[in-house]
């Protein structure tokens, strides 16, 4: 029986978070630290003719000004063949934004004194705002290498899609459409950095992989990673916001090493906002097919996403929507063709609801096919879902996916089929369902190692390159270790994202953490457990096979008197230089052939989550607005390790994806200039906007994850998005091409519906 | 950290003292901060010393003379705890639904009477704002809401004047040539680049509001993205009385938040008047609203949006402040 | 234009007496944060849009990136670094309720958070959920949909009301 896993314990992190005690990096200062500031295009396509930074220089208080003539050269891409962006712009801005150069002073305020005092002088350039202007003939090219602005094209063909129309009795087209969301995590970015003169780099900025940060950085300074020190420090969420490398690390660091002092930067939250990353736009056409009985039979998508200036993810952002519909349904046919276009707009990366438009409009699509062949929205999905032990169209396995159990959890608890066109007008109910992958093939960093030592009392000290943005990662592994080692969890110390110490870890994006991280603990925890066992034989006089740890002690199965406290067992271990470390590394079972464009087959991911949701709304027919009546959210996240945790994770997903995903959030411009930078102006949900959510876990223990678990919370932000847009469309009798459903655009919709109907009355 | 750029504060113990100082070349006044201190630190404002008013202006809600007179230093939090009758609920009302509590703590009556027109090309960082030519507000000679535009279309979305306008408030201000009392209405010009009719060196000492026949009502609505924090995209205060014969006797339709202040709609009231608030009544009144509306590009939701719900939050206003005539008449017969 | 000149400030915050010396232009924030070393108050945005500078001023909430420390001269602020009694170092009741009920997930949000139920709930101390949800409207949080962070209010008040026993 376990007695950590499945429980809800209160994470011991939020003990320092509830008193302020939780140091963030803006909290954290040096002695002897300098402040920086950074000189930002404010122009979105332009050469630079002349930096010239002499008066800034000249000004008292500066102690360093950097721009590309300091900078490496070494070009940023998370894969070599898209490395496109240096960390200070060299002879050409792409986007308002983009880093020239940067200054390091006694004051943050000297600092963006001086950065007012660099002139610039620019060139510029004809700039191109939207995916399919940049497509389009006569469009200026950003970058010289890219063709028609074509930065990443995805194909895939699974079956013969061309043949399998004439085999379907209902096949539809749709269009739709998605404005960028943005992370608008709490905490603005910010990085400390100290170079000494032994020539390490110690740094801290939040982030979601201190071992990515920390190679990525080593390669930008051209130093070995060893001497390349990422610490662990509190981080105010990520999203997926920090999942990458900025040039924030590396101008901050480059700063430190020409002054040889502490240099903190901290963004503003307009910086955060257009120079970190922000969400895809997308433009998304579908073509679906069915047979008679509702079968999906074939399925061919288009999508066009805005990526910015520059490659970041892309290869990983263009793929994962059309990864997580094919991992969701069976089809036999289908083909995608996603390409990631170059703008002249801040960079774009992966996103915790990433692709609005493409999931909205295969729900779409079902809810349309499941009207003209007369099933209604469960009947259709239920009909169509994968489930343990299918394979994906692209030839994953599936080792456990409990799609079913959690539509019928959602569409029961909501009587759904009582309320399916039967609720009063302007009311509407909808579903939405999805699997998200727990981790895909990252090369040699895909896996996660840990280290379990004992303290000579018995204590016990926990070492994981695990990173927690706020999810609850490290608690997660505590629990993991606890239930592994029969310790209690008290008596854990964990050290974590510190890379001088802390061994290899994937990284808290792709949903991978609980599953890769908290296997590698688990089995370091077993090793320990056993050294641990060889040792007290001894004592005992006992096989270690037959040996128990529990209450502190090590005992005899069966025979609790023959027992040696945990301290006694690790101090004998010690007198015979038997120092117990235990050892674990983890790896998932994915296909290290596959890749993202050139071969975009074989085993993805070791896990599929599942997530179902079904939400109920009222939409007031005069403003356009959406009354969120319920929701209730069903998941499949393996194992529940904290189950409280998870419905966390739940009830965030609900806020972002769905109720901001689908009913506020979306970035402004005007030409190319982000409109809405901040908490006032892009919206995302407040208390009083939040509808009840009613949870259920549903646990599918899967065969590879720690105690079966898979992934936490991901599925639910994007099956809820999924569920208010059908919603919607039940309420107001239409769907919406258009995400997000603005007021304005619900209205524009009902009215332009009522039009059509007066016209054909 | 965002930060304010160099500048003098003072704080005068008296109001004669701040309007002195006020006179100084440079001077600004500050009330609660709470929309000045961004202002600042986007450097839209570059005041050489800051006036802080709040031992210049008087604090509370002062019963006396019949009516109640609202002091400027008087913050949103505790106006909005004010148990007002129905004739003037939309006080509170409009109160309640500024910002979130953290910032009605600080913001003051007086703030919200004197709040600056707002532009989404306008409200911006310096650093947002050096990429193109400034706009007139910032002291250039474009307008980026309205390309072509021949004045500055930034909004005024002020919660409290429309509901002080619709109860018929007037406003005491004090400058250097004494005291003197005008209509809530009139103390706005209508334009965006310089909202405030007030002369150099004046203050608001307090919103008066007289009162009411106890068989009316007013009521404040305000449509905005979330229910929290956001600026009107419309509103509307309306004030009813109901009449012996159960009509409607008189009205006062105001509108927030479509133009570059606050908007009374005559042909509104019309409508209203002499109706029994039926919806024939109302839609007239809405459509009413809807031509005197003139929003722009330049905040939450299109204009054509906003000229739409302007219309609705007249409705429901409207609606909602005749349930308080009448409920107010049935519980004083 | 002459540098302005400095101002003594008189503070006191968390129930400790401090004069101290600064420019007029300086925020509350930025007092708390560089000179006090308080960091628990953060900020989010400076612009008055996220809540996670919020203190108490004379124990209402308020954002302290767009409060002159000049304007709270004698006035008494409450960071989260005062809440809990420092003597023993146990958590307030209302941050213990945060841990127990899973109400903090990245944590940058808590501190404005708990103060401003903390405000709440001496002024109403059993508020409903509506309540709850309209104290809390300036405090954004981007983690937990608020569901937990209301669940935490309510524990807190049942706490403080002596309903329920703190394990």
């Amino acid at each position: 029986m376990s007695v950590y896993v499945g429980k809800s314990v209160p994470r011991r992190d939020t003990r320092l978070k509830a008193t302020g005690e939780a140091r963030y990096t803006a909290d954290l200062a040096l002695p002897f630290m300098l402040h920086a500031a950074v000189l930002r295009s404010p122009y979105p396509h332009a050469r630079l003719l002349r930096v010239d930074t002499s008066r800034a220089e000249a000004l008292p208080g500066v102690r360093a000004v950097i721009t590309a003539r300091d900078a490496s050269g070494v070009k940023w891409g998370v894969f070599r063949y898209t490395r496109d962006q240096e960390f200070l712009a060299r002879d050409r801005v792409r986007y308002i934004g983009e880093e020239i150069a940067a200054v390091a002073a006694d004051t943050e305020e000297i600092a963006q004194e001086a950065v007012a005092l660099i002139a610039v002088e620019y060139e510029r350039l004809p700039a191109v705002f939207d995916p399919l202007d940049a497509i389009a003939d006569g469009a200026p090219r950003i970058h010289d290498h890219a063709e028609r602005n074509i930065n990443i094209h995805v194909p895939i063909h699974v079956g013969d899609v061309d043949a399998a129309w004439d085999a379907c009795d209902h096949v539809h087209t749709e269009m739709t459409r998605s404005e960028e969301e943005s992370y608008f995590m709490t905490e603005p970015y910010a990085v400390l950095a100290h170079c000494d003169r032994q020539g390490t780099v110690e740094v801290w900025m939040p982030n979601a992989s201190p071992h990515t940060k920390a190679k990525g950085l080593a390669n930008a300074l051209e130093l070995p990673v060893s001497k390349v020190h990422v610490r662990h420090v509190a981080i105010g969420g990520a999203f997926g916001g920090r999942s990458d490398m900025f040039p924030g690390e590396y101008i901050t660091a480059l700063l430190s090493r020409k002054t040889r002092r502490p240099v903190r930067l901290v963004y503003t939250r307009e910086e955060n906002s257009i120079a970190v990353r922000q969400g895809h736009s997308m433009v998304v056409e579908s073509r679906f097919g069915f047979k008679k009985d509702g079968t999906l039979h074939a399925v061919d998508v288009t999508c066009h996403m805005d990526g910015g200036a520059y490659s970041s993810t892309g290869p990983i952002a263009t793929s994962v929507p059309f990864l997580c519909f094919e991992q969701t349904y069976r089809v036999a046919n289908v083909r995608y063709n996603g390409y990631r276009v170059y703008t002249n707009k801040p960079i774009r990366g992966m996103i915790r609801t990433h692709g609005r438009a493409w999931a909205c409009n295969v729900d779409m699509q079902l809810d349309l096919a499941a009207e003209a062949l007369g099933l209604d929205p469960i009947e259709i999905r239920l009909k169509n879902a994968l489930k343990t032990g299918d394979h994906t169209p692209t030839q994953s396995h599936i080792p456990s996916m409990a799609s079913h159990e959690t539509i019928r959890a959602v569409a029961e608890a909501s009587r759904f089929r009582e309320k399916w066109k039967r609720l009063p007008p302007w009311h509407g109910i909808g579903i939405g369902c999805v699997s998200v992958m727990s981790g895909f093939p990252m090369g040699i960093r895909g896996g996660s190692a840990a280290m379990v030592k004992f303290d000579e009392d018995g204590g016990v000290h926990l070492i994981s390159g695990v990173v927690d943005n706020g999810q609850g990662n490290e608690g997660v592994v505590l629990q993991i270790a606890a239930e592994a080692l029969g310790v209690p969890i008290d008596q854990i110390q964990l050290t974590a994202s510190a890379t001088e110490i802390t061994p290899i870890d994937q990284g808290a994006y792709s949903q991978a953490t609980t599953l890769v991280s908290g296997n590698a603990v688990r089995l370091a925890c077993e090793d320990a457990r056993r050294q641990l066992f060889e040792v007290a034989a001894d004592v005992l006089e006992a096989s270690a096979e037959d040996l128990e740890l529990a209450d502190g002690k090590v005992f005899v199965k069966g025979s609790p008197a023959r027992a040696v406290p945990l301290a006694k067992v690790v101090r004998s271990g010690l007198l015979k230089g038997k120092s117990v470390i235990g050892h674990g590394s983890f790896g998932p079972n994915v296909d290290q052939r596959r890749e993202w464009i050139q071969n975009p087959k074989g085993q993805l991911s070791a896990a599929f989550s599942y997530g179902s949701a079904v939400v109920e709304v009222r939409v007031d027919p005069e403003t356009g607005f959406v009354d969120v009546l319920d929701v209730w959210a069903s998941h499949d996240c393996g194992k529940a390790i904290n189950p409280k945790e998870v419905e966390g994770q739940m009830d965030g997903g609900v806020a972002m994806g769905g109720h901001g995903g689908i009913l506020l959030e979306a970035l402004r411009w005007h030409e190319g200039a982000n409109l809405n930078t901040n908490f006032l102006d892009y919206k995302i949900p407040l208390a009083p906007d939040m509808p009840p959510i009613h949870n259920f876990i549903v646990e599918a223990d899967d065969p590879v994850g720690p105690f079966g678990a898979k992934e936490g919370g991901l599925s639910i932000s994007m099956c809820t998005a999924q569920a208010y847009a059908n919603a919607i469309a039940h309420a107001i009798g239409t769907h919406i091409r258009e995400f997000p459903h603005t007021p304005d655009r619900v209205l524009d919709t009902i009215e332009a519906r009522e039009g059509t109907e007066d016209e054909a009355s | 950290m965002l930060r304010l750029p160099p500048t003098r504060w003072t704080r005068p113990p008296s109001l004669d003292a701040a309007v002195a100082a006020l006179g100084e070349p440079g001077a600004r006044a500050l009330a609660g901060g709470t929309d000045l201190v961004v202002a600042l630190k986007n450097r839209t404002g570059r005041p050489q010393c800051l006036v802080s008013l709040a031992d210049a202006c008087p604090a509370g809600i002062d019963t006396g003379g019949g009516g109640w007179a609202i002091g400027a230093a008087t913050t949103l939090w505790d106006l909005e705890r004010w148990t007002a009758p129905p004739s003037v609920a939309a006080i509170p009302e409009a109160a309640r639904s500024v910002a979130a509590p953290p910032i009605r703590s600080r913001a003051t009556v007086g703030g919200n009477l004197c709040l600056d027109t707002r532009c989404v090309f306008y409200n911006q960082s310096a650093f947002w704002r050096s990429g193109r030519p400034p706009c007139r507000k910032a002291g250039g000679e474009v307008c980026h809401a309205v390309p072509g535009g021949d004045r500055c279309h930034a909004v005024f979305s002020a919660d409290l004047p429309p509901a002080l306008a619709a109860v018929g408030a007037r406003v005491r201000v004090a400058g250097p040539d004494g005291e003197r009392r005008k209509d809530v209405a009139d103390l706005y010009t209508g334009q965006g680049l310089a909202p405030l009719a007030l002369a150099a060196a004046e203050v608001v000492l307090s919103a008066d509001v007289p009162a009411l026949s106890g068989r009316s009502g007013s009521a404040f609505e305000k449509i905005r993205a979330r229910r929290g924090l956001d600026f009107a995209a419309a509103s509307a205060a309306v004030w009813v009385e109901a009449g012996d014969d159960g009509a409607c006797r008189s009205a006062r339709v105001v509108l927030g938040a479509v133009d570059s202040g606050p908007v009374r709609v005559a042909r509104a009231e019309e409508a209203l008047q002499g109706s029994l608030l039926e919806p024939e009544a109302l839609e007239t009144a809405a459509d009413a609203a809807r031509r005197a509306a003139r929003p722009v590009k330049n905040a939450d939701f299109t204009p054509a949006y906003r000229r739409k719900v302007v219309g609705v939050a007249v409705k429901r206003a409207a609606s909602r402040a005749w349930q308080r005539a009448v409920g107010a008449r049935e519980a004083s017969s | 234009m002459s540098t302005p000149r400095k101002i003594v400030l008189a503070l006191t915050v968390n129930g400790q007496d401090h004069d101290l010396l600064v420019e007029p232009r300086r925020t509350l924030l930025e007092v708390l944060r560089e000179e006090l070393g308080l960091t628990g108050a953060k900020e989010g945005c400076g612009t008055g849009g996220c809540g996670t500078c919020t203190v108490l001023i004379d124990g209402r909430p308020a954002r302290a990136c767009l409060t002159l420390a000049a304007d709270v001269q004698g006035a008494s602020v409450l960071t989260i670094e005062g809440l809990a009694d420092a003597l023993d170092g146990d958590l307030h009741p209302i941050q213990r309720a945060f841990v127990d009920a899973h109400g903090i997930q990245c944590g940058f949000c808590t501190p404005g958070m708990i103060l401003t139920a903390k405000a709440l709930l001496d002024e109403n101390p059993s508020p409903d959920e509506a309540e709850i949800r309209q104290a809390l409207s300036g405090q954004v949080c981007r983690c937990t949909g608020y569901a937990k962070i209301v669940d935490s209010v309510q524990l807190a008040a049942r706490r403080l009301a002596g309903e329920e026993e703190t394990p």
